[in-house]
C-alpha cells in the first residue's frame, strides 16, 4: 500500500527548552485508519501539531506524498463572523468544488449531522457538540486523501458518533488515509487498523490489535486492557 | 458570606483590574510628563474660564451652549445596569439564590449612583461655564438634572431588556427610533416646559425604570446574557487600550444571544462568481463587515486623521493625508494576514497566485475607499480655510 504520510519527528515541543515529543516515527497508508493512543499529556496533540507544521520547536521530517488533507481539531476552530453555510462554502471554494456539487454534498452532510436547521446561523452561538459537527462536516466536504483527526468524539451525541464512525469507514473504503488521536479506546479498537501508543513523549508500542495483545501478553483482551498493562505494568 | 459582602468584594476586584489596565499603559514617566501636566493645564484653563478669560472662554463665546445637547446625548449612550455576576456563579452560587438577589440589588443601586455621578459632574463642571450665555436658576438646573438622570436610567432599563433578546435589524432600527423620539421629545420638553413639570417627568421616568429593573433583578432567566454583559463591561477599558495597539488583541466576549448576522443574511454571497480568489475575498469582506472591532479600528483611525486634517494648515494637511494612506494600508495588510492566519484555513494553499491576487484586491479596495474619505475631508476642510 502507498504511504500517504510519513512523519519522522526527532523532537517537537512548544519551547526549545522543553521537548514534549522525541523520536516518533509514524506512517499512514492509503485506505488505512491509524489510531494514535496515549494518556493525557502524553504528546498526542503535539504529534499532530508537528505533523501539521504547527509545532513551535520541531526537528524532523514530514512527508505528505502529494496528498490533500483535512484536519479536525480537538477544540473547534472557526470564524466568528461567518455562518455555518458560509464556512462550508469557503472550504469548498478553496478546494475548487463546483457549486452544484458543493450544495449537494453540504446539504447531505448537514442532514446527516442534523445541522440543517441552523445552517444560516453563526457557529459561535452553537453548543460544543454542534461546533464539533461543523469541524467534521468541513473535513468530509472536500473528500481529501488524508484526514488528521484529534479527539473527534468529545461532545458528540450517540447518533452523530455512529454516523461519524460510519462515514470514517466509508472514507477508508474510498481509499482515504486517516490518522486519529483518541481516548475512546473501545471505539478505536473497533475501527482502527493499526495503533501507535505514546507515553511521556515517546512511541512505546505499535502495530495491529493482535500485535499489541501479543506484546503485552494479553491475548484476546481489549485495547483498553492492553494499554493499561503497557502503561501501568502490573501496578493496580 | 452574604450578597453585600460579595458585591463589595467584586466591586473592589473590578476597580483593581481597571487600575491594573491603566497602570499597564500609564507608567510613572507617562504620568509625570504627560498626564499630570495635561490635568494641570485643564485646571488652569478652567479657572481662567471662570474668571472670564483664556482659550476656553473665547471658544465658549463662539460655541455658546448648544454643544451641551451633544454632550448630554453622548452621556445618554454610556453605562449599563451592572450585575457583577460571574460565569462560575451558576455552579457555586445559584443554589443560594438570596445571595445572588442581594448582589444584583446592590449592583443596581451602584449603577444608579454611577449614572447620577456622571450628571452631577457634568452639571458642576459645565454650568458655571455657560452661566454667562444662559441664565438658569438653581431650581431650573436641578429640574434639568432630575429629568436627564431619569431619562438616562430609563434608557439603561431599556438596554437591560435588549440584552435579553436576540439581535435583529428590526430591533436595532426600533431601538434607534425610540431613542430618536425620546431625544427629540426631550429637546422640546426642555425648551418649552416649566421646570416643575420637567422634574416631574424625570421622577416618573426614574420610578418606572426602577420598578422594571427591580423585577429583572429578581429573575434568573437572562443569567447567561447578564454574565456576557458583565464581561464586556469589565473588558471595556482594556479593549479601548488594546485598540491603540495593532499587535495586541482582546479576547472577544462570546455573545450567546447572537444567531444570524445582520448583513448578508441567510449566507448570501457578496461575489456571484465562485473562484479561489473570490473565496478569500468573500471571507475578508464579511469579516470586515461583521467584526465590530476591525470596523471600529478603521473608523477611529479615519476620525483621528480627519480631525487632524481639519485643524491643520494646508502643508500639514498634505503630510497628514500621505501618512494616513501609508498607515491605513499597513493596518489593512495586518488585518488581512490575521484573518487568513486562522486555524480553520489549515491546508489552504496560501502560496498560490489566487491568494496573492485576493490579498492585493482586498487591501486595494478598502485602501482606496478609506483614502478617498480622508481626501474628501481634506477637500472640504479647504473650503473653511
Amino acid at each position: 500500500m502507498t504511504n500517504l504520510l510519513e512523519a519522522s519527528i526527532e523532537q517537537a515541543g512548544y519551547t526549545s527548552r522543553k521537548k514534549v515529543l522525541t523520536d516518533v516515527f509514524l506512517e499512514v497508508r492509503k485506505g488505512e485508519l491509524v489510531g494514535l493512543i496515549g494518556a493525557n499529556g502524553a504528546g498526542k496533540s503535539t504529534a499532530i501539531k508537528a505533523i501539521l507544521g504547527l509545532s513551535e520547536d520541531f526537528k524532523g521530517h514530514i512527508a505528505w506524498n502529494d496528498c490533500s488533507f483535512a484536519y479536525i481539531p480537538e477544540h473547534p476552530s472557526f470564524y466568528e463572523e461567518l455562518t455555518l453555510w458560509e464556512h462550508l462554502d469557503l472550504i469548498s471554494t478553496l478546494h475548487g468544488i463546483e457549486e452544484r456539487e458543493f450544495a449537494h454534498r453540504a446539504q447531505s452532510l448537514l442532514q446527516t449531522f442534523s445541522l440543517d436547521h441552523v445552517k444560516h446561523e453563526l457557529p459561535v452561538t452553537f453548543s460544543k457538540g454542534m461546533q464539533q459537527k461543523l469541524m467534521l462536516i468541513q473535513a468530509f466536504l472536500s473528500k481529501p486523501d488524508m484526514y488528521v483527526i484529534d479527539e473527534p468524539f468529545i461532545g458528540l451525541d450517540p447518533i452523530s458518533t455512529k454516523r461519524f464512525v460510519d462515514m470514517l469507514k466509508a472514507e477508508k473504503e474510498r481509499g482515504a488515509g486517516i490518522l486519529m488521536c483518541t481516548h475512546v479506546l473501545d471505539t478505536a479498537e473497533k475501527i482502527c487498523d493499526r495503533f501507535y501508543m505514546i507515553e511521556k513523549g515517546s512511541l512505546f508500542l505499535q502495530g495491529t490489535l493482535k500485535d499489541i495483545q501479543d506484546k503485552t501478553g494479553l491475548e484476546g483482551q481489549s485495547l483498553l486492557d492492553c494499554f493499561y498493562k503497557a502503561v501501568q505494568g502490573d501496578r493496580p | 458570606m452574604n450578597g453585600r459582602t460579595l458585591f463589595f468584594r467584586r466591586l473592589f476586584d473590578y476597580y483593581k483590574y481597571q487600575f491594573k489596565v491603566l497602570h499597564a499603559v500609564i507608567d510613572w514617566t507617562v504620568a509625570l510628563y504627560i498626564v499630570l501636566p495635561a490635568i494641570a493645564f485643564v485646571i488652569y484653563q478652567y479657572i481662567d474660564l471662570m474668571n472670564g478669560r483664556g482659550l476656553l472662554y473665547e471658544w465658549s463665546e463662539v460655541a455658546e451652549w448648544r454643544w451641551l445637547y451633544a454632550v448630554c446625548g453622548l452621556i445618554m449612550f454610556t453605562g449599563s445596569i451592572r450585575t457583577f455576576l460571574m460565569e462560575a456563579d451558576k455552579v457555586f452560587l445559584l443554589q443560594k439564590k438570596e445571595i445572588i438577589y442581594q448582589l444584583k440589588r446592590y449592583a443596581l443601586l451602584y449603577s444608579f449612583l454611577v449614572t447620577m455621578a456622571k450628571w452631577l459632574l457634568l452639571f458642576f463642571i459645565v454650568l458655571p461655564l455657560i452661566s454667562h450665555s444662559v441664565h438658569i436658576t438653581f431650581a431650573e438646573s436641578t429640574a434639568l438634572l432630575c429629568y436627564l438622570f431619569g431619562l438616562h436610567i430609563f434608557f439603561l432599563s431599556l438596554k437591560q431588556d435588549r440584552i435579553r433578546k436576540p439581535r435583529s435589524i428590526s430591533r436595532w432600527i426600533g431601538d434607534i427610533l425610540v431613542r430618536a423620539i425620546f431625544f427629540a421629545g426631550s429637546a422640546i420638553l426642555i425648551v418649552l416646559t416649566q421646570w416643575h413639570l420637567l422634574a416631574l417627568f424625570g421622577i416618573l421616568f426614574l420610578l418606572f425604570s426602577v420598578i422594571r429593573s427591580l423585577k429583572k433583578t429578581a429573575s434568573f432567566t437572562a443569567f447567561e446574557a447578564e454574565v456576557t454583559e458583565e464581561k464586556k463591561s469589565r473588558l471595556a477599558l482594556a479593549g479601548l487600550v488594546m485598540m491603540m495597539s495593532q499587535e495586541a488583541g482582546m479576547p472577544k466576549v462570546k455573545d450567546r444571544m447572537r444567531r444570524k448576522p445582520l448583513l448578508y443574511r441567510n449566507s448570501k454571497r457578496i461575489f456571484k462568481r465562485r473562484t479561489i480568489c473570490t473565496g478569500y475575498k468573500e471571507l475578508f469582506f464579511k469579516v470586515m463587515l461583521r467584526n465590530g472591532e476591525y470596523a471600529r479600528q478603521m473608523y477611529m483611525l479615519l476620525s483621528a486623521f480627519t480631525v487632524l486634517i481639519f485643524v491643520s494648515p494646508i502643508w500639514l494637511k498634505v503630510i497628514a493625508l500621505l501618512v494616513y494612506t501609508g498607515v491605513c494600508r499597513y493596518i489593512l495588510t495586518l488585518i488581512f494576514d490575521k484573518v487568513m492566519d486562522a486555524p480553520f484555513l489549515i491546508g489552504a494553499d496560501k502560496e498560490s497566485d489566487e491568494y496573492y491576487r485576493a490579498r492585493k484586491n482586498c487591501i486595494n479596495i478598502l485602501h482606496y475607499a478609506f483614502a478617498a474619505c480622508c481626501f474628501l475631508a481634506a477637500a472640504v476642510s479647504l473650503l473653511f480655510t
